[in-house]
């Protein structure tokens, strides 16, 4: 029964299509959909209720855009909870305004749909459920790396929010900006980080993830965008400064100066008190043993020298270093300010669907 | 003994800090001054008539290219042994590298037990060798005592001055500001008109040293 209805609709959806195709530059087409809207609409205002249910239960059945499965959920609610006490069906009612809230977490019904009651129920409802929506401007111009506060979310309880970007060839998610747990703000668009672009020339969508951050639940909100532009060349950065590049700033260790001049030194040393002796009876005087202490002293401190020593900063090699990678510095710093004025020359056109898919 | 060790362990410590700091001179410039007990042998036509100890205090003074080259340089040296007054100037004139440099000098010493006092020159050899970036340096340096008085007659052996001078000495300099601590043996004899003289001993320092790391 209901797959036989659900064929007699799409016949009728049809239609009505081909219908309107003939009369293409005759008057502006109308969305076949909206027309059963309507019609369930004015049911629901001819105090149909029942035919008015079914007509938002089959339109819900069929594949809708966003304001216009909005506009069928809030006909389903409103019949299911309409004025007369006794017609209404609150559990039936409150499955459409879950369903509503989800995708309207803000704002009011239509004039010809609220009443005071349902009005309470929808209030209600957003208390319970989690909802976010979002609001893309139609058009919108970027430039440069400059971040521009353009798509409005808003949900019904704090959440937090991440904004990709997805190339229509298929790329992969560019993580354009993000927001901390909030029920309300503005994700900003940036055409250019300064290293790569953030939003490729030609088709892309635009994906809103609202997580929330009481429950574990995501809202995926779609956009799609066309843009246009050309995206700038950047010049190659320089490669990082080789080592091989730079001369050896320390002499090497110097172990075996340390262990030659505490032989050397510390010998000597001896060697003047107890070997180079005076001729004649002044050398036959008693030695002086202050000599082998001096030497040994001297020794040691040359030998700890030769160990301790890290090598000798070559003042030459560091100075051509610092040259070097001054230099360098300078050739990034070129590149650096190349790339960022082609950058902040690139624009962006870009044009918004504000059908959220 | 003990404590000299002490305090250049600690100044050994020191060295192994960054070198980072270390500043550049273009030249070799360093005065200090020394101290050190020193014995003194004293013989009279060969007869040993002296053997005493004293304090011999001194300058020392040094200034060259830091590449090497010239240098000159001063020494002065004051000591009292019992009732004779000791001491010896000298000018100093290097020519080389620090790691070797020929050393000459020309200079008066008081002669023992007289109020004259006599002229000499001295050549000889130093070498100052820097271990790595440590701030030690080791030197050592021999010299011969020449005449130095030429009114005189050559033919007369018995008044030229002869003897030799030797000096082994370690060197610390601090890393970050230009003074250097020197511990060292230094010995010299010198004869003259039959009196002759054999000096040993210790040698302490202490100075500043621009180019000492």
């Amino acid at each position: 029964m209901k797959f036989l209805r659900y064929c007699i609709l799409s016949m009728m959806i049809a239609g009505a299509a081909s219908g309107q195709s003939r009369q293409v530059g005759e008057a502006a087409p109308r969305s076949p959909i909206l027309d059963m809207i309507e019609r369930a609409k004015n049911s629901l205002n001819n105090l149909q209720y029942t035919q008015a249910r079914t007509a938002s239960r089959e339109i819900l059945a069929l594949r809708l855009k966003r304001s216009q499965e909005i506009a069928a959920l809030q006909v389903a609610a409103a019949s299911y909870f309409p004025d007369e006490p006794s017609v209404r069906m609150p559990d039936s009612a409150a499955f459409y305004l879950r369903r509503l809230v989800r995708v309207m977490p803000v704002g009011a019904l239509p004039a010809d749909l609220v009443s005071p009651g349902l009005d309470s129920q929808l209030v209600a409802t957003r208390k319970a459920v989690f909802g976010a929506t979002a609001r893309a401007p139609a058009a919108l111009t970027l430039k440069g790396i400059e971040r521009r506060p353009s798509i409005e979310v808003m949900s019904t309880r704090p959440a937090r929010w991440q904004m990709y970007l997805i190339s229509g060839d298929g790329g992969p998610p560019i993580l354009i900006d993000t927001l901390a747990a909030t029920s309300s703000g503005r994700l900003s668009l940036q055409a250019h980080n300064g290293v790569t672009p953030l939003v490729q020339p030609g088709a892309d969508q635009i994906r809103i993830l609202s997580i929330s951050a009481s429950e574990p639940d995501t809202i995926v909100i779609r956009f799609d965008a066309n843009a246009t532009g050309v995206i700038p060349t950047l010049a190659d950065m320089p490669a990082a400064l080789s080592s091989a590049k730079l001369l050896p700033e320390k002499a090497p260790r110097a172990l075996g100066a340390g262990i030659a001049a505490a032989i050397v030194g510390g010998s000597a040393s001896w060697a003047l008190a107890n070997v180079l002796m005076p001729p004649k009876n002044l050398g036959d005087q008693p030695k002086d043993s202050r000599g082998l202490s001096v030497g040994i002293g001297v020794a040691a401190i040359a030998l700890a020298a030769g160990i301790l020593d890290h090598g000798r900063p070559i003042p030459k090699n560091i100075k051509a270093n610092a040259a070097t990678r001054s230099d360098h510095l300078k050739m990034v710093g070129d590149v650096t300010e190349t790339n960022r004025k082609r950058v902040s020359e690139f624009a962006v056109e870009m044009t918004i669907d504000p059908e959220i898919k | 003994m003990r404590r000299i060790f002490i305090a250049y362990s600690a100044f050994i410590a020191l060295s192994a800090a960054p070198a980072a700091a270390q500043v550049e001179y273009p030249v070799d410039l360093r005065i200090g001054g020394i101290t050190g007990g020193t014995r003194r042998d004293v013989s009279v036509n060969n007869e040993v008539t002296d053997r005493l100890d004293a304090s011999v205090k001194g300058i020392e003074a040094y200034l060259g290219a830091k590449s090497g080259g010239i240098g000159l340089g001063g020494r002065i040296l004051n000591g009292t042994y019992g009732a004779d007054d000791f001491t010896q100037r000298e000018a100093r004139l290097f020519v080389g590298e620090n790691w070797f440099r020929l050393e000459g000098a020309y200079g008066e010493r008081s002669l023992i037990g007289t109020d004259s006092t006599v002229l000499f020159i001295r050549a000889g050899a130093r070498s100052i060798v820097q271990i790595g970036g440590t701030g030690v340096s080791i030197s050592i340096s021999g010299a011969k005592t020449f005449q130095g008085d030429f009114s005189h007659s050559r033919s007369d052996g018995s008044r030229k001055p002869d003897g030799w001078e030797g000096e082994s000495s370690v060197f610390y300099t601090a890393p970050k500001i230009p003074v250097y601590v020197q511990l060292g043996y230094r010995a010299d004899y010198f004869k003259f008109q039959g009196r002759a003289e054999h000096m040993n001993g210790i040698v302490f320092g202490m100075g500043i040293w621009l180019g000492g790391r």
